[in-house]
Formats: structure tokens, sequence, C-alpha cells
């Protein structure tokens, strides 16, 4: 897999290269800025794009836009997010734009490497990452009493998996199952939830966390 | 000249006016320069008078000296009713008539016969007396044509002073008008005399005779107008004493503003207070104000006391030369306007107060969003790029044969991933990131996802100053703490909407309720947070009625 790297910290941004490297992925070109960053995407045209949310030059949410932009300029080019703070609403705005390739992960995640590298392939095969601490916020949320009380603490942990953007047979690896008792439990959780159950694994990330967010 | 006895007597006249009404002005108002000057003109009539005497000399000496009553009587015209002449145009003008009138004093002086000798068995002393009298006519000529430019000159100055300053009063501007025409039309009819000279001896005996009556009349005239209108400013001045009697006790401070613009005739009256220790001046609401200095469409009167500056009237320009009758206004005004100034200064300085709340308010913010972005791009990416290392070097070992290496390393990056989640809620706590990145409702939200009690969010959309946020969002996090702690409550609203120039934010429980704004530090430290912004805090708490915290922040 060949990534591109943004991030105006160039030290992170060089242990992160060193860790990709070293776990096979070929790093071709860092960028400190937005500009940059596209420059890259363009003359490059790699399989993901790592990108910091804060950059340069008010430091704020640059990154959430160059985003944008790549998913809209080049669509084969996946993007990985990594941000500062837990907050749901860029995530979900994420999703919404560009239901596949797509991925938000707290900085911090790099702590654990193995779990980063996953989160990595996955968007970088196309498919969608949301932090666990965001699933967590949001099926830790206060409400009042409605159907996720119905859910099994089992059901739950599924759940929050389903959030993440997992597929089936990776939450049976996940929690000791069969990909067929996963595929059961999700049926259950989205029909005691009132949702359609959908093939496409993108689009049942987005209808949880919108369940999650809004329900 | 017809020397008939009425005609001693119309001669007469306005010298005798204007030294004896002079007098009386003098005596009457002794700072005011219009008394004396009346005498001046009086004076100066009266060398016109002699300069008919028998004695040759005598004659030429006065008729050189002759005419002074003219620039006399046009600089009484334009520097009534003060006696100072304001503008320099007028300045101007005055100085050029006395120039003029020297000018023709020197001329006359070489050129009258007594001062010159001649010999008339001399031809060429003919000649020379032939040549005197052409220069003589000739130059006369040039001195009454530039006399009557100036004439018409004076003319458009008294027009376009009666036309700036509308609020002179009628009696105090007749004088002005018909002291204006005197002497234009005197001059002016001197000069057409003069032209048609050889046309017709009646005609020009005419002319003059009329000329002389009609100057000595409107001189006449004049010199009663004046003293009359200068009485006019007087009574202005008795009226002082009813201003007391209508202002009371302790009048407000429109009320001052209006009894003295109607005292003074002056709408457009305005009246500020000085701040000694500060130097400035502020309006009746403590807002400072600067005085419109070398503005030709303002004048600005200071008012003291014992040298230090109370007050200042802002008005017309045509009052400033009614100073006396200012001073006397502002003077019988003094306890008012010292009563008034102290409040002004008291206003000043809670405005003061205000702002600078409002600055230590906003310094604080800053500090605290600087101390949060510091954090996030110092000791977070320190943490995480150490992180990366740790599991680096943890893979490597990973093939080493030390499994307490192992577990160290992974003991390590346990507590560093603890470390860095600590440190993210640290810098949430000082500041929000949101807030400044994404606005009111992003952050609002994250506050909502994290409360224990369920929150349902409506947030407007726009983005307002950064105090202004930073204050609504306080007041929310503070408020969801609040009912989180005390309210049992099972549910919240948060709203927030913009209201013409205020935000509206609102948090409304269902829970215990009996919350008291003076007690507990937390909704104490709201109130002032929100009022440092301007804005107000109320809160309704009703026992086993919910809370309703309100904040009206202003955000125009």
């Amino acid at each position: 897999m060949r990534v591109v790297l943004a991030d105006d910290a160039g030290l992170f941004r060089e242990a992160l290269a060193t860790a990709l490297t070293s776990a096979g992925i070929e790093v071709v070109g860092q960028a400190g800025d937005v500009d940059g960053l596209i420059e890259l995407v363009r003359s490059h045209a790699p399989d993901l794009a790592i990108v910091d949310v804060r950059m340069p030059p008010t430091g704020t949410t640059e990154g959430l836009e160059a985003a944008a932009r790549i998913r809209s300029e080049t669509p084969s080019v996946a993007v990985l997010i990594l941000s500062h703070v837990v907050e749901t609403r860029h995530v979900m705005q994420l999703l919404r734009d560009a239901p596949e390739g797509i991925g938000y992960l707290l900085k911090d995640r790099v702590s654990n490497l193995a779990e980063f590298l996953d989160a990595v392939r996955r968007v970088g095969a196309g498919g969608s990452v949301v932090d666990p601490e965001v699933v967590a916020r949001l099926l830790g949320r206060a409400r009042p009493h409605g159907p996720l009380d119905e859910l099994t603490p089992r059901e739950r942990d599924v759940l929050a998996l389903v959030a993440e953007g997992r597929s089936n047979l990776a939450i049976g690896e996940h929690l000791g199952l069969t990909e067929k008792t996963i595929e059961g439990h999700v049926r259950i959780i989205l029909s005691k939830l009132g949702l359609e159950p959908s093939p496409d694994a993108h689009r049942r990330v987005l209808a949880v966390l919108t369940y999650l967010r809004e329900g | 000249m017809n020397w008939s006895w009425p005609w001693v007597v119309i001669d007469a006249l306005p010298g005798l006016a204007f030294l004896i009404l002079g007098q009386v002005a003098w005596a009457r108002r002794p700072g005011n320069r219009i008394g004396p000057l009346m005498v001046a003109t009086g004076f100066a009539w009266f060398v016109g008078t002699a300069a008919v005497a028998i004695d040759p000399v005598a004659s030429a000496i006065f008729s050189a000296f002759q005419g002074y009553y003219d620039p006399l009587l046009a600089w009484l015209v334009l520097a009534y009713p003060t006696g100072r002449l304001i503008d320099r145009r007028s300045r101007l003008f005055v100085g050029t008539f006395f120039g003029l009138l020297l000018a023709r004093t020197v001329f006359r002086f070489a050129v009258f016969e007594p001062f010159q000798s001649y010999d008339f068995g001399n031809p060429a002393d003919i000649e020379r007396y032939i040549a005197n009298q052409t220069i003589r006519v000739d130059g006369e000529l040039a001195f009454r044509v530039a006399m009557t430019v100036l004439a018409l000159v004076l003319l458009g100055l008294v027009v376009a002073r009666l036309r700036r300053e509308t609020n002179l009063g009628r009696r105090v501007a007749a004088p002005i008008l018909v002291g204006g025409l005197a002497v234009a039309t005197g001059i002016v009819v001197e000069l057409i005399a003069t032209l048609i000279d050889a046309r017709s001896v009646e005609v020009r005996a005419f002319l003059y005779d009329a000329t002389n009556y009609i100057t000595s009349l409107s001189g006449a005239i004049v010199a009663v107008g004046f003293v009359v209108g200068l009485r006019q400013s007087r009574i202005a001045r008795g009226n002082v004493a009813d201003l007391v009697l209508e202002l009371g006790a302790s009048p407000g401070p429109a009320q001052l503003r209006d009894v003295l613009a109607r005292a003074l005739r002056d709408p457009s009256l305005e009246v500020v207070y000085a701040v000694p220790e500060r130097g400035i001046f502020v309006d009746a609401a403590g807002r400072i104000v600067a005085l419109p200095e070398g503005r030709p469409d303002r004048a600005v009167t200071r008012l003291e006391r014992d040298g230090q500056a109370i007050a200042a009237l802002i008005h017309e320009p045509a009052l400033a030369e009614q100073v006396e009758l200012v001073r006397s206004v502002a003077a019988a005004t003094r306890l008012a306007l010292e009563n008034e100034r102290l409040q002004a200064e008291v206003r000043a300085q809670l405005e003061e107060v205000r702002a600078s709340r409002a600055r230590i308010v906003d310094a604080g913010d800053a500090e605290r969003r600087r101390v949060e972005r510091d954090l996030h791009d110092g000791a977070q990416q320190r943490l995480v790029t150490l992180a990366l290392a740790l599991q680096m070097s943890q893979a490597r070992a990973g093939g080493a044969a030390d499994p307490e290496l192992v577990a160290l390393l992974s003991k390590a990056g346990r507590e560093l991933d603890l470390a860095l989640g600590e440190l993210r809620e640290l810098a949430r706590g000082i500041h929000p990131t949101l807030l400044a990145e994404s606005g009111l409702g992003a952050a609002i939200e994250s506050l909502a996802d994290r409360s224990p009690v369920p929150v349902s969010v409506t947030v407007g959309e726009g983005r307002f100053d950064a105090g202004i946020e930073a204050t609504a969002y306080f007041v929310v996090a503070e408020a969801l703490t609040n009912v989180a702690k005390y309210a049992a409550a099972s549910k919240v609203c948060v709203d927030v909407e913009r209201r013409d120039d205020s935000l509206h934010v609102r948090i409304r429980d269902d829970g215990a309720g009996g919350a008291d704004a003076s007690r507990g530090s937390g909704l104490r430290g709201l109130a002032d947070r929100v009022a440092a912004v301007g804005g107000v805090l109320t809160v309704e708490s009703p026992a086993g009625g919910g809370t309703t915290i309100t904040a009206e922040i202003p955000c125009a």
C-alpha cells in the first residue's frame, strides 16, 4: 500500500513514516500543509492520505477541508483523519460526504501500533473507520429510555464494533465468535433499533452512527 | 453746505448720540468694547463737522482726518454685540478700511493747499498748482471708488453674518443691518454725487444734502439701536434668575441641558462634564466626548471654578459672541452643573470599570486558548511521538528473549495512554478546542454528549465574537454540571438563539428546582461572567418546579 502523510509536526510525521515503513507500508510523500498534501496526492496518486486535522495557517480544521477536497477531486484516494479531540459532528460530516475509504481516529491511537496499522489498512482498502472513543461517547450518551436499553451487553459490544466500521468477520475475530453468529447478532440489533439491514458495510456504519447521534 | 439751524441740529445728532449713548453703554457694560467704540465713533463724527471750519489750515487738517467715522461704524456693526471681531474676515476688513482712510489722510496732507506754498507770479508754480489740482480730483475719486467697494463688501459681510447667526434676535440684528446700510448708502451716494459733479450743480447739491441727512439720521438711529440691543442681552441675563427656580432642587441631566438650551436660545446646545484627574470630558452618561475645538460649526465655552474646569458647553458659534450671557447662565446653574458633573464622573468611572472587567475576561479567555493550543501543539505532539517510538521499541524487543523488558515496555505504553487521555481532558477543560474551531453548536453538542442527564440541544447557526461564544459556552457547561450534581432531572433542554442584538441562552431542566443564584459560587461566578460582557443572567428555580437559567448576552 502507498500512503502520503500530512502533519505540520515534523517529528511526529517522521516517526509515523518510520513506523509505517517498518510495517511494510510504503510512504511515498510527506507534507506540512494542505497545499503540499494536495500536490502529493495529485502527483503520486496514493492509496491513502493520512491527514492531521490541525494544519497551517489557522491550525483549526484545515485537515478536514483538505480531506473533503481529496475525496471530491480524487475519489480513489482514501483519507484517514487524525484528530486531537473526541468529537462527533465532524465524523458524521465526513462519513456523509464520503461513506467509504474514510477514517477518523484520535491521534493517540498510534500508541497501539497494531490497532493503528489495522485501521490504516482497512481505510486504505476502502473501508470506514471510526475511533472507538468516538463510538463509546455516542453509545454512552445519556438518553431517555429507548430501544438501546433493549440490547444485551453482548449486542452492545457488537453494535460498538459495527459503528467502528468493522466487518462481521473482524468482529467475530475480535470477540472470539464465528462470522455467522455475528451476522445473527447484527440482524437482531438492527431490527431492535428499527434500522434497515444493509449489505453495504459503509451504509451500515452511517446508519448506526446516525441512530446513536440523533436517536 | 446749508448751515440752517435744523441742519446744525441734525448734523450734531449722530455725533451726540454716539458720544452720550456710548458713555451709557460703557458705564453699564464696562467689559464690553461697544461703549468705547461708540464714543470713538462720536468723536470721529465731529471731526467731519469741524472740517467746515473757517480757518483754512484748521479746515484742511480736519479734512485730512475726516471720514474715520465710516470704518469705526463698520467695526461696530461687525463686532456687535460683544465688541470683538470674531472672524478673520471681519478683522481684515476693518483693518483694510482704516488703512484706506490712513492713506487718504496722507494723500490729503500731500496735496491740500494750505500745506503747499505757491507763488502765483511764477508760471512754474501755476503749472504745479494745476497739476496738483488734477492729482487731487483724481485721487479723491479713486478713494471714493475704493471706499464704495469696501461699502459693498461690508453689506456682504453683514448679510452673511445675519444669515449665519439666525438666533441673534431681531433687536440685536436690526442695528447691525441698519448700521451697515447707513455706512454703505452714504458712501455710494457720495460716489454718485462726485461722478455727476459736472452735470448739474443743483442735482449735486441735492444729493449731498440727501446723503448728509441719511447718514446723520441713520447714524443716530443706529446709536440708539446699539444701546437697546445691548439691553436685550441684559434682559436675557435677567432671565438667569428664573433659570435657577426652573431647575429646582436637583434637575436631571436632560432637564439641565434643556433649560440651558432654552436660556441660551440654542437648541443644539450640549453639556459635557470635566473629569479633571483624567483630563477628559464626558457626557451625562459617562461616555468620553472630544471637544469640537477648531471647528467652524461648533464653539466651546469652558466653565471653571477655582481655575479648574468643571464643564464645557458646546454650542453654535454665534453664542460665542455672547460670552457674558453664557457665563452668567453657567454661573447661575453652577450647583446643578457641579452636581451633574460628579454624577457624570461616577458614570464615567463605572463605564471604565465595566470596560476593564470585559478586558480582563477577554484576556483570561485569550490566555486559556493559548494554553490549550500550547498543550495540543507541544506536550500532546511530543507524547504521541513518544508513544510511537515506544511502540517501535516494543516491536523490536518482542523478538528479544527478555520477557521482563517486554512487560516493562507495555506497562510504559499503558501509562502513556492514560497520560494522553488526561492531557486531552485537561486541555478541553481549559478551553474547548471545538468552540473556536466549529462554534457554539458543535461545542455544546459535545457537552451534551458527556452529560449524564439526557440533553436536547437547539443551537441556531452563526458565529459570534470569541468572548461572547466563550461566555455562552461556560454558562451551558456550568448549568449542565449543576443539573448533573443537584437537580435530579430526567432531561435538560438547551436553547441558544439570536434575537435582535442579543444571544439568548436557556438551560431548562425538569429537576428538583430550589437553586439560589446568590448562594454557591458556581451560579454567582456565571452571573459575573455574563455581566462582564454586558449581559444578564436570570435563574428561575421554584422548589419542585425545575430550574431555568437564562443568559441574555448582547452581541450587536
